[in-house]
């Protein structure tokens, strides 16, 4: 029998070669790779996600341990049937146009990609266009956006106008976030969610589009 | 870039910029090792002063604090301190330069959104001078932009806003801002090692733009939060490398603009003070020419406070008493004094030294 809780500690604490070996006797031993997966990596991820929100552990070892986990991943694809893999939801992030902030973009980004979900960054400086262009590609079903300046938020507005003009609104939830970006603003422009860090707005994407 | 090329344009740049109040009264000569600290930043939210809540920045708040900061003796000069969220983006940069030069003769400095919003800048700033010519004389606006971003990549937009001041000889602060452990080494040195790289390439564009124009070695090194990455400008280190900017800029003989004085504290508390204390007074003694974020700042530049400025009106004002140092003399040893007095009095009724306590000689 695996023992999941051995493969959560062993995460926590940052053993990377320690995850690998677990990962690998588990398959060796028959068990199925979802429950490698979802009881061992990712239960072992939202540990790690609220000892963050916590602020009991640095992100860079929150990463770290977002990092040994994909390499676990990797171990698992080949076993992972299609439902395993495409049933989590599928997300575009990006900064919008105009703005060049990336720094929460790409934490929120990473806390999304280690909670399971398939993540598209594209960036930053994305205009309205690009977004419902990469919704279409990637089949995306949450749109996130970031924005950290008072001129720019406005592109958020014009963005999900465009997304509504594409016909896309009705297959895709939107998030929303960045320092000035309040819950209020985000009701007023029509979002579906905004979260003010990354540990909740990974949280929050899994709840509507995981 | 070669190296060649960077040593040669980095010797035209003036050593010596003056940047002057509409108040002749209020100019200021950044040469050498002379510090000066103002307000500084573009806050969205502000402590409302009748409420205590925190609310977003107007136009009307952006025209009171400018006034506040006029008033407040310690405070050298004037960086936009907030953004006029009630007004739409567009009208920002004129307006936010008329608010602050109507409010303040002191030196007034921003950055703006894009090139024909300087040169709106320009266009009105020189109608108060009454020319071009006298404006560029007595430059009593300057420009931040922040052409780099860290790691060592050029903005296009700021890079080109950044020629346009050039071209018109109008001062321009060169703002790179590298975030230790996010956007730059986690130490300090590698910081400082990447922000001056960064500047020698700001500051040859510049100068092949127009030779001779002049600008501020602008270093604001950063610090992230690593439990959250999170900006942390309160952080003591921060205080230490911005002390350690003036030296980078003073090596290759250019005045130098930073950042000190910053809070993580978002209400003026003892967080606050000891934060701003630690951080203002150490790029100060590091002989920093012009030292923004010093004033009113809370919340890791996204609010401010009206009593925030008074406050730091105080602490600027400890910052440039240090500076003074101590007189040695013979009048400030000041043994007449203690003999006359002699063992077990006191010194409450002898008399100040010179003048009334109000300006004693300490
Ligand atoms: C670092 C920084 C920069 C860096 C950016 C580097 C980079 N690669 O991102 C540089 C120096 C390049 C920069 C440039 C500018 N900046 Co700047 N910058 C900041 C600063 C200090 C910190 C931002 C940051 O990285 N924080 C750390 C991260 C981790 O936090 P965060 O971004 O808030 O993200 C968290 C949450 O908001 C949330 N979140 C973020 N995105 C999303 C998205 C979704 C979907 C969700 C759910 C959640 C979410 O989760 C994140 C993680 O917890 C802020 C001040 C501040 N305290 O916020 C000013 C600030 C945002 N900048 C400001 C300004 C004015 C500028 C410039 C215009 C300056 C100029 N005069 O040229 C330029 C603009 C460039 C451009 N076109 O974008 C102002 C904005 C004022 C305004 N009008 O709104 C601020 C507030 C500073 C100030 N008071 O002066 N800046």
């Amino acid at each position: 029998m695996t023992d999941f809780n051995k493969i959560q500690e062993t995460l926590v604490n940052l053993d990377a070669e320690g995850v690998i070996q677990l990962v690998n006797d588990a398959v060796k031993e028959g068990t199925p790779a979802s429950d490698i997966l979802n009881k061992g990596l990712i239960a072992g991820m939202d540990i790690v996600g609220e000892k963050m929100e916590n602020e009991d552990m640095f992100i860079p070892e929150v990463l770290m341990a977002a990092q040994t986990m994909s390499q676990g991943v990797e171990i698992l694809k080949p076993l992972l049937g299609e439902d395993d893999t495409s049933a989590k939801g599928s997300v575009i992030i990006g900064t919008v146009k105009g703005d060049l902030h990336d720094i929460g973009k790409n934490l929120v980004a990473m806390m999304m990609e280690s909670a399971g979900l398939t993540v598209h960054n594209l960036g930053v400086d994305i205009a309205p266009e690009e977004f419902v262009k990469q919704i279409k590609e990637k089949n995306a079903n949450l749109l996130c956006m970031s924005a950290l300046l008072t001129t720019t938020m406005p592109m958020m507005k014009q963005t999900i106008d465009a997304v509504v003009e594409s016909g896309l609104r009705d297959q895709i939830k939107i998030m929303v976030g960045g320092a000035p970006v309040t819950q209020g603003f985000a009701d007023d422009i029509g979002a579906d969610a905004m979260a003010p860090d990354a540990g909740s707005a990974a949280k929050k994407a899994k709840a509507i589009a995981g | 870039m070669s190296q060649e090329l960077i040593i040669e344009q980095v010797a035209k740049t003036p050593e010596k910029v003056v940047l002057c109040g509409q108040d002749e009264k209020n100019d200021l000569n950044l040469t050498e090792n002379r510090v000066h600290l103002g307000t500084g930043g573009a806050a969205i939210k502000i402590l409302d002063p009748d409420t205590g809540e925190v609310r977003s920045t107007t136009l009307k708040d952006l025209y009171n604090v400018s006034r506040l900061a006029d008033q407040l003796e310690n405070i050298h000069f004037l960086v936009r301190p907030c953004i006029p969220t009630d007004i739409d983006e567009k009208d920002y940069d004129i307006n936010m330069f008329y608010a602050c030069l109507s409010g303040s003769s002191k030196h007034v400095m921003a950055g703006v959104n894009d090139e024909k919003g300087l040169q709106n800048v320009i266009e009105m700033a020189s109608m108060i001078a009454g020319s071009i010519d006298k404006l560029q004389k007595r430059p009593f606006i300057s420009v931040i932009t922040s052409f780099a971003i860290s790691p060592l990549k050029l903005c296009t937009q700021s890079t080109h806003i950044m020629q346009e001041a050039n071209r018109n000889f109008i001062p321009v602060a060169l703002s790179s801002a590298p975030m230790a452990g996010s956007t730059s080494p986690l130490t300090m040195a590698g910081t400082l090692a990447q922000l001056h790289a960064e500047q020698l390439a700001g500051i040859t564009i510049c100068q092949l733009t127009n030779p001779g124009a002049p600008l501020l070695y602008g270093g604001i090194p950063g610090m992230a939060n690593l439990k959250t990455m999170g900006y942390s400008g309160g952080a003591v280190e921060c205080g230490m490398m911005n002390a350690a900017i003036h030296q980078l800029s003073n090596h290759i003989n250019v005045p130098n603009y930073n950042s000190s004085g910053l809070t993580d504290s978002k209400i003026p508390d003892a967080q606050a003070g000891y934060e701003k204390a630690f951080t203002a007074l150490l790029a100060a003694m590091g002989g920093s020419n012009y030292i923004h974020h010093s004033a009113g700042m809370l919340e890791s530049m996204l609010t401010i406070a009206h009593e925030q400025f008074v406050i730091d009106d105080e602490i600027i004002g400890n910052c440039c008493k240090v500076l003074k140092g101590m007189e040695c003399d013979a009048e400030h040893l000041a043994l007449e004094v203690i003999d006359s007095v002699g063992p077990g009095g006191n010194f409450m009724v002898s008399p100040p030294h010179h003048g009334t306590y109000e300006n004693r000689i300490l």
